[in-house]
């Protein structure tokens, strides 16, 4: 008896200390759990393919003319809820709103909830970058989207070439100016580091343009 | 430890015998290469498809390993009395129960190696590149259903077939929702409910710590300190499971 | 604890619950002891508690009250349990397990007592007429052979001590004189015995002592005296129209008419021995042959079932004799 007490009271201090050690879950969602994810145990992913191979279906209905794109949006939101990570879902919808439902802000918001969701994946900001300047010519949102990727492990070297180039559409070619310098310290092919130092000179030229007329167009002195 | 090392390999014996095991694994089989064949009208998710389906198969088979082969086990040899043969020899309680538990234990590392050699096998004959942290995967799946294993074999100390079963899966599942009690806590306006929830919500075990296969599969492998974490916490609650099987066994008399 | 008691069990008492408030009392003061090389045998109605009492000397159920000494421990201690056998009632064992496996696995639990394991398995196998089955998995097994591995099972750490539940059931005739055979062995050899069976005529060719188990408690015991001991009388029955014959060199010879058969009863043993011889020479058929030992089996049988005793009933009855 005494050791069948002294093993349950064991059990209530090693259960005790096994959950107050845990530290609290993450919870990624405000809302509850819907029934059918929630049966599926840490296999939500699985049930998210499917929903992927259901959202493919209904699009390639959508393209035969079959029906139009009601049903679009809430068959993507299920399908990030379940797996925010699925990033071919995520950019085969954001490119199908921004296109075929010409909703290029209602992209951006998937997109961004992606990045949210997945921080230090480099592609949810790069393709920020593209829709911001593709679809909304908003080169500076552009401009900080490439940069957050750039910070982003794995990023593609040719986001500072779109950093820069959009900073130059924007109006700032002395950042732009900049961009083009780091391209050309980083870069590992000579004929890139040419093309970036080219850039460099005739943003020089500009700015010292700039600078001229900004001399020309000040009054004269009084004296 | 002698006769625990008896008793295990005597359970793994008879469950490397249990035609169960192998319906298990050749179903999952089945559905692994069909679904390999499938996934090119995926659009280019056939990895991904791939590598959720068997990492999910390999969760399934090895969760009714535990449920259906371990509770039905143990109830066996209650009913039919297979276990006075047993206890009626120089094997102390605790050694016994503790036979039974590694021999689960055992067929749930045999089952998960066994699927996991199939996956490994399709996937390579059908193009399919490696996932990398696999083995941290696989680890996850081990204990978390080591867990399993715990509260089938406390509850089959003091309750039939079914309720083990009932009792099992229902706490395992809520396991799973542990995150979600506490959004109920948090949005519930009743003092009792809440406390329920909470209470519940400490006691019950936290399986949300092992959801790693969608980020696995993402590419994202849980950091050592994080494995180390979840270890950790499994041999915490697993032992809390095995004293609490323990004590109940210990007082239980045997008809 | 009685000196020299393998087993001394003192005031058990024992009791079920049924539901949330009732309890059932099965044992209520149960004593008994059993001594080296002593067979006690325990007789009693089905849920008299002779399993129940079986459980509480294995250590699988606790009493609520009495003492149980066995083999110089308790219930449950692990030397207690390494020379202690058991073959429960119904035996059940593994049944993806082969019997040789089985067997295999007790031995790695009782090494210990072994020289070697693997050899005493062998030779318990050949003992039990097992070796021919051992290749094959328990589920396969007949009911009759299951309880011969139980019963090689029991002995395989070389008890001192065999608690025999119900042994002899599902086994054939031939198969149960050598179990019988090898459990007077056993006995030859210091072995102590308690065994529970409802074929009263393999526990007297056992048994030393009978306890009827009645009312909780042992209502009556009864001393057996040697195994095997001789028949002290015998019944004889013949067609009547021989018995005229069968009288002529025993004009003495006392019988009743029944039917057209001639009972003589009580004979004494060597007298009906040498009648049996002449007889047998003269070709008069013997109809029937009982005999009569110092066991009191109808006593007995009356306790059982709590009846009035009958006088002069034969204990056993033999088949016909071929003329």
């Amino acid at each position: 008896m005494a050791r069948s007490l002294a093993l349950a009271a064991l059990s209530l201090v090693l259960l005790a200390f096994a959950q107050l050690g845990q530290p609290a879950p993450l919870i990624r969602q405000q809302e509850m759990r819907r029934p059918l994810e929630a049966v599926m145990l840490g296999s939500e992913a699985l049930l998210a393919d499917y929903y992927w191979f259901d959202l493919l279906q209904y699009f390639g209905g959508y393209r035969l003319g079959q029906h139009d794109l009601a049903e679009f949006n809430p068959r993507v939101e299920r399908l990030l809820r379940l797996d925010p990570s699925f990033h071919r879902a995520t950019l085969f919808a954001a490119v199908v709103r921004a296109t075929d439902m010409q909703d290029p802000q209602g992209a951006l918001r998937w997109l961004a909830w992606a990045e949210r969701a997945n921080p230090d994946e480099w592609i949810y900001p790069y393709e920020q970058g593209f829709f911001q300047y593709l679809w909304l010519e908003n080169y500076q949102e552009a401009k900080a989207a490439f940069q957050r990727a750039g910070r982003c492990a794995g990023a593609p070297p040719a986001w500072r070439h779109f950093a820069a180039r959009i900073s130059e559409l924007g109006g700032d070619p002395a950042v732009a100016r900049e961009m083009w310098l780091q391209v050309a310290d980083t870069a590992e092919h000579p004929r890139v580091r040419e093309a970036a130092l080219e850039n460099v000179r005739r943003l020089e030229a500009i700015l010292l343009e700039h600078s001229q007329e900004r001399l020309t167009a000040s009054p004269p002195s009084t004296s | 430890m002698r006769n625990v090392a008896v008793l295990t390999l005597a359970g793994l014996r008879e469950a490397l015998r249990d035609r169960l095991l192998y319906s298990l694994l050749g179903l999952g089989a089945i559905l692994l290469c069909v679904l390999a064949l499938v996934a090119p009208l995926t659009l280019g998710a056939r990895d991904k498809t791939f590598h959720d389906a068997a990492l999910a198969w390999i969760h399934v088979s090895a969760m009714l390993a535990m449920l259906v082969m371990g509770a039905w086990n143990l109830h066996r040899e209650r009913e039919r009395g297979i276990w006075l043969s047993v206890l009626t020899r120089p094997v102390s309680r605790q050694e016994f129960l503790l036979g039974r538990l590694s021999g689960l234990l055992g067929v749930l590392g045999l089952v998960i190696g066994a699927a996991a050699l199939i996956y490994l096998l399709i996937g390579w004959a059908t193009g399919v590149p490696l996932l990398p942290g696999l083995a941290v995967g696989l680890l996850y799946v081990f204990l978390e259903m080591s867990l399993l294993a715990g509260l089938v074999l406390l509850f089959s100390t003091f309750t039939g077939f079914a309720m083990t079963l009932f009792l099992a899966l229902a706490v395992f599942a809520a396991g799973h929702l542990s995150a979600d009690l506490l959004r109920f806590a948090a949005l519930t306006e009743s003092g009792f409910l809440r406390a329920l929830a909470l209470g519940a919500h400490w006691l019950l075990p936290h399986l949300e710590l092992y959801r790693v296969r969608n980020s696995l599969v993402g590419g994202s492998t849980p950091a050592p300190d994080a494995v180390l974490a979840a270890l950790g916490y499994t041999l915490l609650y697993f032992t809390a499971l095995v004293g609490a099987a323990a004590a109940v066994f210990a007082r239980r008399e045997i008809r | 604890m009685t000196d020299g008691a393998l087993l001394s069990v003192q005031d058990l008492a024992k009791s079920y619950r049924l539901g949330l408030r009732r309890r059932q009392s099965v044992l209520r003061g149960l004593s008994l002891t059993v001594g080296r090389g002593e067979v006690y045998g325990l007789l009693g109605r089905n849920g008299a508690g002779k399993t129940t009492t079986f459980r509480l000397l294995t250590g699988l159920a606790r009493p609520e009250a009495g003492e149980i000494h066995i083999l110089g421990g308790r219930p449950g201690d692990r030397d207690v349990h390494l020379r202690l056998g058991y073959c429960p009632e119904n035996p059940q064992f593994p049944p993806n397990l082969t019997v040789r496996e089985l067997m295999r696995f007790h031995g790695a639990l009782v090494a210990s007592r072994l020289v070697t394991a693997r050899n005493r398995v062998d030779w318990l196998a050949a003992q039990f007429d097992l070796s021919d089955v051992s290749r094959r998995e328990i589920r396969q097994l007949s009911r009759g052979t299951l309880q011969r591995v139980a019963l090689a099972l029991a002995l395989l750490s070389r008890p001192e001590l065999l608690i025999l539940d119900e042994p002899l059931t599902a086994l054939d005739p031939l198969q149960r004189q050598r179990v019988i055979d090898i459990l007077l062995e056993q006995k030859r050899a210091g072995t102590g015995m308690i065994v529970s069976s409802h074929i009263l005529t393999e526990l007297e060719t056992l048994a030393d002592r009978l306890g009827v188990l009645k009312d909780g408690r042992i209502g009556r015991e009864i001393a057996v005296g040697a195994a095997g001991a001789a028949p002290v009388a015998m019944d004889i029955r013949i067609p009547f129209e021989k018995s005229k014959e069968a009288r002529l060199d025993a004009p003495d010879l006392e019988g009743v008419r029944e039917g057209e058969t001639a009972a003589f009863r009580g004979l004494p043993f060597e007298r009906a021995q040498t009648l049996l011889q002449r007889w047998s020479a003269l070709g008069i058929p013997i109809l029937e042959l009982a005999e009569r030992r110092e066991l009191p089996a109808d006593e007995i049988l009356a306790s059982i079932a709590d009846e009035p005793v009958p006088a002069g009933a034969p204990s056993r009855v033999r088949e016909k004799e071929p003329a």
